[in-house]
């Protein structure tokens, strides 16, 4: 079972939440091998892809 | 004497064994079998109507691809006790971190959708007007979670994956050959004809086998119900037994559809179950309960995979054995899930068509992270110690996860642009 955190139950703001996970993983904690930073990259690369592809998809779908 | 009591020690073992694994099982058996949801049920009757039985070889190799795939997520959320949401954020950082859990959400926000356009679809046969369908599902599925007790609602899902099992008699009910089956099914060729709509549907097969909120539902689920690594191998079984489930349920779907109607395209199961009801009315009525059992599996999985995802990031409680005062976001988010879905469904010309092309294609961006990811983590020693990835496990899991990732990016490319492999 998870541990529950009260504070989190009752959050003082959205934006407060938002920033403190932003601080809590600044910092990637995984060793960053040569096998990580090259998965890291091909997966930017192919999001990048993914994402043109979609965006091409819905121009010709607005002009048509 | 001797035999006698040598039957009644086996007969105890195996009982105790039984019994360990019925309290163990859950997490693996249920992600299998609500893999088969509304969307992967309609992708095997078409499969079964377009290309007969000559396909049911190439399912029986999609149970291997689950299964290793869905192991590595027992073994990720018995050893760190995190799911899959936050483990991505504490090993990648915020960046990756907030790409996975906003794709996760819209993916799985469109797919319940696609679940609620199968479940209302199933009803209709019987004249259930779909507002009502939304109803029930909705109280349905509130009073599966707001008993307060994962292993209540654990077992109530598997008793929903056991109506699954539906295809099994409509199947034998059409009188298929047996002869025909054995011959064309379970000898590998590949059936002649357009070679691109063979791809297609190879491709649909595959993209139906690994979804992106698998990953994160059995990694959060096995969270929730305290496994430890002590449990990994009853993980691992009930693993095994649900990727056994999954493929029984495509190939029976496949020979009902195969052995009735074959030559027909089918656009959906709603559809080839109204054309079922024509040639044999119960045939008919067991694929439509069995569309709806389909689409509700999958929406129960996938609204608690957002709802355990938001409550890891968010550090709030995220569990199902919390009553709702005590994790009142996770259970909000659950409905809140629900209910977008059940209004998408019910608004007057909402695009559900579109948004049945673009879930697939939204779901391809995030697999292929969420599968490196695992991989990644899997091979941390740091993180893993004894439990990381062998040698022999990253050959066959990394040769696994670059087919799916090309094969799935083909399946979102020709449904954007239909003719691309043709």
């Amino acid at each position: 079972m998870n541990d529950s955190n009260d504070s989190f139950n009752k959050p003082n703001s959205f934006l407060e939440s938002i920033h403190e996970i932003n601080e809590k993983y600044k910092t990637p904690r995984i060793h960053m091998t040569r096998m990580v930073r090259i998965s890291l990259v091909a997966l930017r690369v192919y999001l990048l892809v993914m994402l043109l592809i979609l965006a091409y998809k819905f121009a010709t779908l607005v002009i048509h | 004497m001797n035999v006698l009591s040598k039957s009644f020690y086996q007969y105890r073992r195996i009982s105790k064994i039984l019994k360990l694994f019925l309290i163990i099982a859950g997490p693996g058996i249920i992600v299998m079998v609500a893999d088969n949801d509304a969307g992967g049920i309609t992708t095997y009757a078409a499969t079964g109507a377009k290309y007969g039985y000559d396909l049911i070889w190439f399912l029986l190799l999609l149970g291997p691809i689950a299964y290793f795939i869905q192991e590595m997520t027992v073994r990720l959320g018995a050893v760190t006790k995190r799911g899959h949401a936050e483990a991505i954020f504490d090993a990648f950082g915020r960046f990756w971190g907030w790409f996975s859990f906003f794709d996760l959400g819209l993916t799985n926000q469109l797919t319940l959708i696609t679940e609620f356009i199968g479940m209302t679809a199933a009803l209709s046969i019987f004249h259930f007007p779909p507002v009502l369908t939304v109803v029930i599902v909705i109280i349905l599925m509130g009073l599966m979670v707001l008993q307060g007790k994962y292993w209540t609602w654990e077992k109530l899902a598997i008793f929903f994956c056991l109506i699954n099992l539906i295809y099994i008699p409509a199947a034998f009910m059409v009188h298929p050959s047996v002869t025909e089956i054995l011959k064309s099914g379970f000898i590998p060729h590949f059936p002649t004809g357009n070679p691109g709509d063979l791809f297609f549907f190879l491709m649909a097969n595959v993209g139906t086998t690994i979804a992106p909120w698998m990953v994160f539902f059995q990694q959060s689920s096995v969270v929730d119900k305290g496994m430890k690594e002590k449990d990994i191998p009853w993980g691992q079984f009930d693993t095994i037994v649900g990727a056994f489930f999954t493929v029984v349920v495509a190939i029976f779907c496949v020979i009902l559809t195969a052995t009735v109607l074959r030559g027909v395209d089918i656009e959906s199961a709603a559809q080839a179950a109204q054309m079922l009801m024509g040639i044999d009315k119960y045939v008919g009525v067991f694929l439509a309960i069995g569309l709806f059992d389909a689409g509700f599996l999958g929406a129960i999985c996938i609204s608690l995979a957002t709802s355990w995802a938001i409550g890891e990031v968010f550090g709030w409680a995220h569990s199902l054995n919390y009553k709702v005062r005590e994790a009142p976001w996770f259970y909000a988010y659950y409905f809140l899930s629900l209910v977008i879905a059940g209004i998408v469904v019910l608004w007057p010309g909402a695009p559900l068509v579109l948004i049945t092309l673009f879930v697939q294609v939204i779901a391809t961006t995030l697999l292929p992270a969420a599968l490196v990811f695992l991989i990644l983590l899997l091979n941390n020693k740091e993180l893993m110690g004894e439990y990381k990835n062998n040698t022999w496990q990253n050959v066959v899991n990394i040769s696994i996860v670059i087919a799916l990732i090309i094969l799935s990016t083909g399946y979102a490319l020709s449904a954007l642009f239909p003719n691309i492999f043709k």
